[in-house]
Parts: structure tokens; C-alpha cells; sequence
């Protein structure tokens, strides 16, 4: 972690809302709406600006939700790939779950530390890399990689590439500054 | 004599470029240049939903939009290719943006326009811009943002707020230098909205190169 404890604290129990709890209860006992891990530090954490968080939330369950136009394997390679890049271990850790859960194996989670270069990648998947790598470089996704992923995705799957990844380069931002801890039993890098 | 002093002026007018042009920048020799026609052009007229054609076609001439009159249709218009992400985008965007935002905007464009400019996004400086004089910011303080932190004539207060966007974009995280100082003034909800100002303008820089947002007619690029 880079830090090693909180700079921002998640939001003691005693100052929940009634239209908190139901959430932070859930993200408690790892029954959230993304992940059977527990997810509450970083809910919490959001919880300390209650409007922002709410409309973070809408716009958060677009790239996870159903309305992201990527499939979620795909999803979850940017997802861990710029959260490595920004070295977000929180971020790492939960997309592990939940790469993990939409059928990536160990050994390909471990090779995306790697990178888009590593032996094993498939060419789409070493696009996928690729993209994340350019965006957190020059906050562009280059000719190349731009053309290679539009031979077999349309208009709206290649801007949920740039959403999802911009999504969680701010997400690693939010996490790394405001110092969220690991959830219990969750492991990092 | 006059021409000299007008080649050494020239020459500082160089360096100042050159210590203006942004880390990332100088060092993405390799890269391919940005699109200069869009990847992803704005929805055309004949496919807008009656929603949409309500919400777009204003920009088109320029419309109320922040507090400023803003020709933004390109921006919009793309976005509009996928109207599902757009819609949801709009509700985040508008905590930014809008009045749940607890920063004052014209602290607010600050870290707009320095992520624009160190993600080297013109679309995205070209309208902040606009908005940022329509909070407070003056011609010369737009300029200085180029320039960094370190230029001479920031308060502490604004040089941190540069400070905190530059750790931002290089590290994906606030120093304790930068964090302490701006938390001496600043409450919770400010520090964490420093933090989505500027993750989310990181986000819409992405958007705009890669999908080859050009700027709309009449607006200023850098």
C-alpha cells in the first residue's frame, strides 16, 4: 500500500444514513452488487461525501454494470492492467476477485503485471493491454491499437475501452490519495 | 542590436515553450500524433432521438451551459453515439461540475485546465477556457497555468492546487506535502473533491483524443 493507513477514514457506523446502511451492511459481508468480496472500505470511504458518492455510483455501474458494451473478461484485464499502472493495490485486489469470477485464470492475472509484451496473450488481449498502457501514458489510444481493436469492436465497445479505463485511473487516484486500506482477507500485489 | 536582443527574445519565448510543454509530452516522441479528424464523429442530425435533439441541438450555436455560453457540440454529440453511457455519465459529470461540487469553480478550473493541459487534451482547454473566465480566472492566469506551480504569481493556495493535479497525472496519487498543506484549509468533502475534479477531467482528456474530438467552431485551442 502506499499508504499505510488512512488519510481519509470510511464513515464509523454511528454516522450512517438510514439510506446508507443497507449499502455499507452489504459491502460488509461481501454481498454488493459487483463483488462477493468485502468491499467496504472504499464504500465507506465515499461515504464521507454522500451526494458525490451517489452520483458516482450511476456513473461507476455503467463501466461495471450491464450497460458497458465490453465483455466483462475484457473489462477486468483494463480494470487490473491500469490499476497496476497507477499502483493501486486496493483496486488490484478487488478486480483480482472479480476478474477471477469472470474467468480470468491466476496465471493470466499475474501476467498482466507484465504487460501487453509477455508470452501467452492472445492479439486481442495484448491490445486490451496496450490501450491501457497509452492511455495512462499519453492519455491517447495510439493508431495502431485504435485500429487493431476496431477490426472486431463497434463504436460503443470502443468507448467503453476509454471508459472503463479512465474510470479506473480516477478510481486509483481516489484510492492511493484518500489511503483505503484492504478489506479483511483481501490480498494485495 | 534590435535584431539580437529580438533572436534572444525569440529564444526565451523557445525555452518557455519548452519548459511549459508538459513531462508526458516531451518524452512521447514514438507516439502517433492526436487525430486531426474524429475517430468517432458526432451523431448525425437524422439519427438524433426527439431526447436527444432537445438536449444537443442548442450546442450547436452555443447554449447556457455552467454558468457561460458554450458551443459544445462536438463533445456532446460523440458522447451521444452511446446514449446509455451518456445519460449516466451526465450525473457524475454534473456532481463535478454542478453545485454538489464543494470546490469554488474558479479552484475548480484550475484543476480542469492544468489536467487538460498536462494530457495535452486542446478540446478540453479550449472550453475551460471559456468557463474558467466566466468564474474569476483572468486571460494571464490561464496563460500561467501552462507554466506550472513554480511560475511566479500563484497564492500558495492555487500553486498547491497545480501542485496536486501535476501528483495526480504523474502518480496517480497527493503527496503529504501537497495533501497536509491544501487539508490546512480545505474540509473532507473538498480534499476528496479535489481528487474527482481531477480524476474525472484525466477521464474526459482520454475521451477526447482518443475518440478525436475536434474543437467547435469558434472556440480557441491552446
Amino acid at each position: 500500500m502506499k499508504l499505510s493507513k488512512p488519510r481519509i477514514p470510511p464513515l464509523p457506523e454511528s454516522q450512517w444514513s438510514a439510506e446508507q446502511r443497507p449499502g455499507f451492511e452489504a459491502a460488509k459481508k461481501g454481498k454488493s452488487a459487483i463483488s462477493n468480496a468485502v468491499v467496504f472500505n472504499v464504500m465507506g470511504t465515499l461515504g464521507n461525501h454522500p451526494i458525490a458518492a451517489k452520483k458516482f455510483n450511476v456513473w461507476a455501474f455503467h463501466v461495471m454494470g450491464d450497460t458497458s458494451t465490453i465483455g466483462a473478461r475484457e473489462r477486468e484485464i483494463l480494470i487490473l492492467r491500469i490499476g497496476w499502472l497507477c499502483e493501486a493495490e486496493y483496486e488490484w485486489a478487488q478486480h483480482a476477485v472479480i476478474g477471477r469470477a469472470c474467468g480470468l485464470s491466476d496465471a493470466e492475472i499475474e501476467r498482466i503485471k507484465k504487460g501487453p509484451d509477455a508470452p501467452g496473450w492472445s492479439e486481442h488481449d495484448a491490445l486490451l493491454l496496450r490501450a491501457a498502457d497509452e492511455l495512462h501514458k499519453d492519455a491517447c489510444i495510439s493508431d495502431a491499437t485504435w485500429n487493431g481493436l476496431a477490426k472486431t469492436y463497434n463504436t460503443q465497445q470502443l468507448m467503453d475501452v476509454v471508459f472503463a479505463v479512465g474510470q479506473y485511473n480516477l478510481v486509483s487516484m481516489v484510492l492511493n490519495s484518500f489511503g483505503v486500506q484492504l478489506d479483511e482477507g483481501l490480498k494485495g500485489f | 542590436m534590435i535584431k539580437l536582443s529580438s533572436m534572444s527574445l525569440g529564444c526565451m519565448a523557445m525555452l518557455g515553450l519548452l519548459l511549459a510543454s508538459p513531462a508526458h509530452a516531451q518524452s512521447a516522441k514514438n507516439k502517433s500524433p492526436d487525430p486531426t479528424t474524429p475517430r468517432i464523429p458526432p451523431l448525425e442530425q437524422s439519427q438524433w432521438t426527439e431526447a436527444q435533439a432537445k438536449e444537443l441541438a442548442p450546442f450547436k450555436d452555443g447554449a447556457m451551459m455552467f454558468g457561460t455560453k458554450l458551443k459544445a457540440y462536438n463533445v456532446l454529440g460523440t458522447l451521444a453515439q452511446h446514449e446509455a453511457a451518456r445519460q449516466k455519465f451526465n450525473v457524475w459529470s454534473n456532481h463535478v461540475m454542478g453545485d454538489t461540487n464543494t470546490l469554488p469553480p474558479r479552484e475548480r478550473e484550475i484543476l480542469i485546465l492544468r489536467i487538460g493541459w498536462l494530457c495535452q487534451a486542446e478540446y478540453e482547454w479550449g472550453q475551460h477556457a471559456v468557463i474558467g473566465k466566466g468564474v474569476g480566472l483572468t486571460d494571464e492566469e490561464i496563460a500561467r497555468i501552462k507554466l506550472g506551480a513554480e511560475a511566479p504569481g500563484w497564492s500558495a493556495h492555487d500553486a498547491l492546487l497545480i501542485r496536486a493535479a501535476d501528483e495526480l497525472r504523474k502518480d496517480a496519487m497527493i503527496s503529504d506535502a501537497t495533501w497536509n498543506a491544501l487539508a490546512k484549509t480545505y474540509t473532507t468533502q473538498q480534499m476528496m473533491d479535489v481528487v474527482f475534479t481531477v480524476g474525472q477531467y484525466n477521464l474526459v482528456s482520454m475521451a477526447l483524443k482518443s475518440f478525436g474530438v475536434q474543437l467547435d467552431e469558434g472556440v480557441k485551442g491552446f
